[in-house]
């Protein structure tokens, strides 16, 4: 393939590639920031990239959501988008908000015994306090 | 010798939030106590301090370059992806053509999102709800009150800040929540109901009508809440809805693996008394998912419901 | 119809889920701990109902969850391999439960007990789901649930450090299974299909075609380096040590003995049912695993060597013994596939010895973890001390015991290569390494609990004070049948390296 036709193929696939680009500041996020709190959102970046390449995936530009109005005509695949990945972001999303919550509790806890959101200083008072 | 100013640029970048941490503010009493505590523990803490943070220097600059490599081989996967948004998108073959042609005929709801999550991968939907109920049960766990995560001071301060809330009403917020209340709930109720013709369905619908409670919880304060909505309540709303919707699916799963009849009849899609098993598996994620919303919200502020 | 024993795979999921959710209603940890343990012998004989008649039939059967069928709706799908490996998660969970008994009583809270043990019930649900799954996004849905359900029971404990452990230990995960999701988003928008044996049939579809080549290598990389990274394969090992040795003892024996091991299972079925193994081999994908097992296998070594804290002596052994079953898996071949397989099995057994008889002995120490102070208690506690022993002896790769098996299974399927090329070298030279070392460490702190308690006298810190233990029937009971399942496995090798050699093939 030459290097036209893979720009042409990306400037197809351009939501996609913005999808990427946000998990990738999603991960690094995650990898850097040594605020918890601010882990937790960029965990949460990494999840809307995701759930943003899925729900482009199903996508054919033209098509309707697949949701039928008219129950009495025959519905057609030329119609409608494709609903299985609505039903995996759907799925996604929630997994999202109970790994959200429970993060958050554990930086509350953390928050309230330590007195500080950042990790390197959090395991540094825990290393102090407890006796190995 | 000073470094380029661009290393210092990337060093900065680089090191993020890290750079706080080691010049701690002068007002920070604590963790200047903290660190100097620290280096009068370790003895000759000058080579291990400049050692342990050449380590996280090297660890973070790699990072940064698998971050940027990563960024590459993704940007190259997406080129060389079939294309998607297009008539050839690869994703429209005979599966999605039966979820969109015959599933109406086959579930009976017109909402072929629902006909997926609830019927056809309804196995993949428990787990999600089960995943929700998990979350829900690991931040109790954390953040329900115990000799470990209160103090009496806390209970002090908690007890003051309610008594005052209920002495002082918030007026705006209470007239607020007298008008958009009812609304909510039936908007709510609305979604949950028309899962099946419409958007939404139990997660939307049971989000809806738990941010509601949290409202009325925040107008009129957590007594007026316990009255209809209390600890045995929530267990028993919580647990009857799970096991509700885990009996349907099981039921389903039996009956559809077996070769079985399935006794739930389709109706005629569009009405709303229609789509078998639909309709009370929504209310039961519903309620579920109106539960689990108030439970988050009130072990995070007073650790009990 | 089904045959009657296919339907136990929907019922041992659903009856674990169940009791999970039930048990929220009881307030008692008694009641609570009572209806696991009868749940998991229910779903232990169910699971070993399925077994028995698959093996003997020498086939396997797929199962639709739901109504419509597989390419539409959710699938399962079971041969030996998966119902064996299910019975003995199955029962290696029961015993960490019996074992750990009494440390559970003192390290949660009364009132929390009884959410311990609806972790437990769902962390079993997915295990069984994990093996049985035939969809890839089943599997990411049951890996979110064994996540959690992991997580919540190393941070049960409640002290500081089990909560930072806690939170290291998540958002390791949360970028394991982000990545394994985009793997599969990846995949899904290649293939067009979530169901194993569909993707498989359009993957090879295009591995003729020669299209996509280069997504397809991004995938398997993506999916393999999520699951990696969730079963602490060597770079991504940091969260294992502290989450496994602050954890309580029955959370640190589920959590090596299991919950590593069901990530593994959706790799190995990824490797095996999505991609081929001649596939593997030519997206190379195999042999970063194959590096990275090498060096976890000595890098687990080394740390425990230095290491002074029980328990986390033996969290780095696991780091070890992960490596050892992804040099199977990298040499991407039947013999390979089996040994890993076996040494799953093995591990399992094992490791949940190790720490239960661990935690006894720290019991006797009076809740004092570092080797030195451990000294002596094997003989105030002898049961502990034989645990702990056998476990030693099985890690070191004593023959008749199922650590010597893994060693011997994994060098022959290096040795199957044939020519000598670098893989057999380093592989054979690792296995060499790591027993070496393996047999310092293990063998150290096998003396060191049986020395004689006169020498306690010369303890700087003055002797251990002695702490009375009452019998304990179900810690005896864990123990002992835990040492009989790992000499069973070790004497009784060959049918079940065979049966499990066969059986790849139906995976």
């Amino acid at each position: 393939m030459s290097f036209l036709q893979l720009l042409h193929n990306l400037d197809i696939n351009r939501y996609e590639a913005a999808a990427v680009c946000l998990f990738v500041i999603g991960l690094c996020g995650l990898m850097f920031n040594r605020n918890l709190f601010k882990k937790i959102i960029s965990m949460e970046f990494m999840d809307a990239a995701i759930f943003l390449f899925l729900t482009c995936n199903g996508g054919v530009i033209g098509h309707l959501a697949p949701i039928i109005t008219d129950p009495s005509a025959a519905p057609s695949i030329e119609v409608y988008t494709n609903p299985l990945p609505a039903g995996l972001v759907l799925t996604g999303i929630v997994v999202s908000v109970s790994f959200t919550a429970f993060g958050l509790a554990l930086t509350l806890r953390l928050y309230k015994k330590y007195h500080t959101l950042n990790i390197d200083e959090i395991i540094r008072k825990m290393k102090q306090s407890e006796e190995y | 010798m000073k470094a380029p100013k661009w290393y210092r640029k990337l060093e900065q970048w680089v090191e993020g939030d890290a750079r706080d941490l080691k010049e701690p503010k002068a007002h920070d009493e604590s963790i200047t106590e903290s660190t100097r505590k620290i280096e009068n523990h370790n003895g000759p803490s000058l080579i291990r301090a400049s050692r342990s943070e050449l380590i996280s220097a090297v660890s973070r600059i790699s990072a940064v370059i698998c971050c940027f490599v990563l960024l590459v081989v993704m940007m190259f996967t997406v080129a060389f992806m079939p294309t998607t948004s297009t008539e050839s998108n690869v994703t429209m073959n005979e599966t999605a053509k039966r979820y969109i042609e015959q599933g109406m005929d086959e579930v009976g709801a017109t909402n072929l999102v629902a006909n997926i999550i609830l019927v056809y991968r309804g196995f993949d939907t428990y787990g999600e709800s089960c995943v929700l109920f998990l979350g829900a049960t690991a931040v109790i766990m954390l953040l329900a009150n115990d000799r470990k995560n209160e103090t009496e001071k806390d209970r002090a301060a908690q007890r003051l800040s309610d008594k005052l809330d209920a002495k002082i009403p918030n007026q705006v917020l209470v007239d607020v929540t007298k008008v958009l209340m009812p609304v909510l709930l039936l908007y709510g109720a609305y979604i949950l109901c028309n899962g099946h013709l419409s958007p939404g369905g139990g997660f939307a619908g049971g989000s809806l009508i738990g941010g509601a409670m949290i409202l009325c919880e925040n107008a009129y304060g957590v007594n007026k809440v316990r009255t209809f909505f209390g600890h045995t309540v929530y267990h028993a709303v919580k647990v009857g809805a799970l096991v509700f919707y885990a009996a349907l699916i099981m039921y389903t799963i039996f009956v559809g693996s077996n070769g079985l009849e399935n006794i739930f009849p389709k109706g005629t899609p569009g009405s709303l008394l229609s789509a078998g098993i639909i309709l009370p598996i929504n209310i039961a994620v519903g309620l579920e998912v109106a539960c689990t919303m108030y439970a988050f919200y009130t072990y995070f502020v007073r650790g009990e419901l | 119809m089904h045959l009657y024993y296919e339907n136990f795979l929907f019922i041992s999921i659903f009856l674990s889920l169940l009791c999970g959710i039930l048990t929220t209603l009881l307030e008692d940890g008694r009641k609570s701990r009572r209806v696991t343990l009868v749940m998991l012998a229910v779903c232990a004989v169910l699971n070993g109902i399925v077994f028995v008649n698959t093996s003997i039939r020498g086939e396997y059967f797929t199962y639709a969850m739901g109504q419509f069928p597989a390419p539409w709706g959710n699938e399962v799908r079971s041969g030996p391999i998966e119902s064996l490996l299910a019975t003995v998660f199955c029962i290696v969970i029961g015993m960490s439960l019996l074992g750990g008994g009494r440390d559970l009583e003192e390290d949660i809270l009364p009132g929390k007990i009884n959410l311990y043990y609806i972790m437990m019930d769902l962390l079993t649900a997915s295990t069984f789901a994990l093996c049985y799954t035939n969809d890839m996004f089943t599997g990411y849905v049951f890996i979110e649930i064994m996540t959690i359900a992991a997580c919540s029971i190393v941070m049960a404990k409640d002290n500081g450090q089990t909560i930072v452990a806690t939170i290291i230990y998540l958002i390791m995960s949360m970028v394991g299974s982000g990545v394994f999701l985009f793997g599969v988003a990846i995949l899904y928008s290649i293939s067009g299909h979530l169901l194993m044996p569909n993707i498989m049939a359009s993957v090879t579809k295009m591995f003729t075609a020669g299209s996509f080549h280069y997504p397809m290598a991004v995938v398997a990389g993506m999916v393999l380096v999520g699951l990696a990274i969730k079963s602490a394969l060597f770079p991504f090992h940091t969260w294992l040590p502290t989450a496994h040795g602050s954890a309580t003892t029955s959370s640190s024996a589920i959590l090596s003995g299991v919950v590593l091991k069901g990530y593994v299972i959706l790799l190995i079925k990824v490797m095996c049912r999505v991609f081929t193994m001649e596939q593997i081999r030519q997206l190379n994908v195999n042999d970063i695993l194959f590096v990275l097992g090498i060096c976890a296998m000595i890098y687990g070594s080394v740390r425990a060597v230095r290491e002074n804290h029980s328990k986390k002596m033996i969290a780095f052994s696991s780091v070890a013994q992960v490596g050892y079953i992804y040099v199977g898996l990298g040499l991407c071949s039947t013999a390979g596939m089996a040994a890993a397989l076996y040494q799953i099995l093995a591990h399992a057994v094992t490791k949940s010895l190790l720490f239960i008889s661990t935690g006894g002995l720290i019991q006797t120490a009076g809740h004092r973890k570092s080797l030195h102070d451990l000294r002596g208690m094997a003989r105030r506690r002898p049961l502990a001390g034989i645990g702990f022993t056998v476990g030693a002896l099985s890690m070191v790769g004593l023959p008749l015991l199922a650590g010597f098996i893994t060693k011997i299974t994994l060098g022959q399927a290096a040795l199957e290569l044939g020519i000598p090329r670098w893989e057999m070298i380093s592989c054979l030279t690792a296995i060499a390494i790591s027993s070496l070392l393996n047999a310092w460490y293990f063998i150290q702190a096998t003396i060191q609990i049986w020395k004689s308690e006169e020498e306690d006298v010369q303890d700087e810190n003055g002797p251990v004070a002695v702490h009375a233990i009452s019998p304990d029937r179900s810690f005896g009971f864990a123990v002992v049948s835990l040492c009989v399942m790992n000499v069973v496995l070790g004497c009784f090798a060959e049918p079940l390296v065979r049966l499990l050699q066969h059986s790849v093939a139906l995976l």
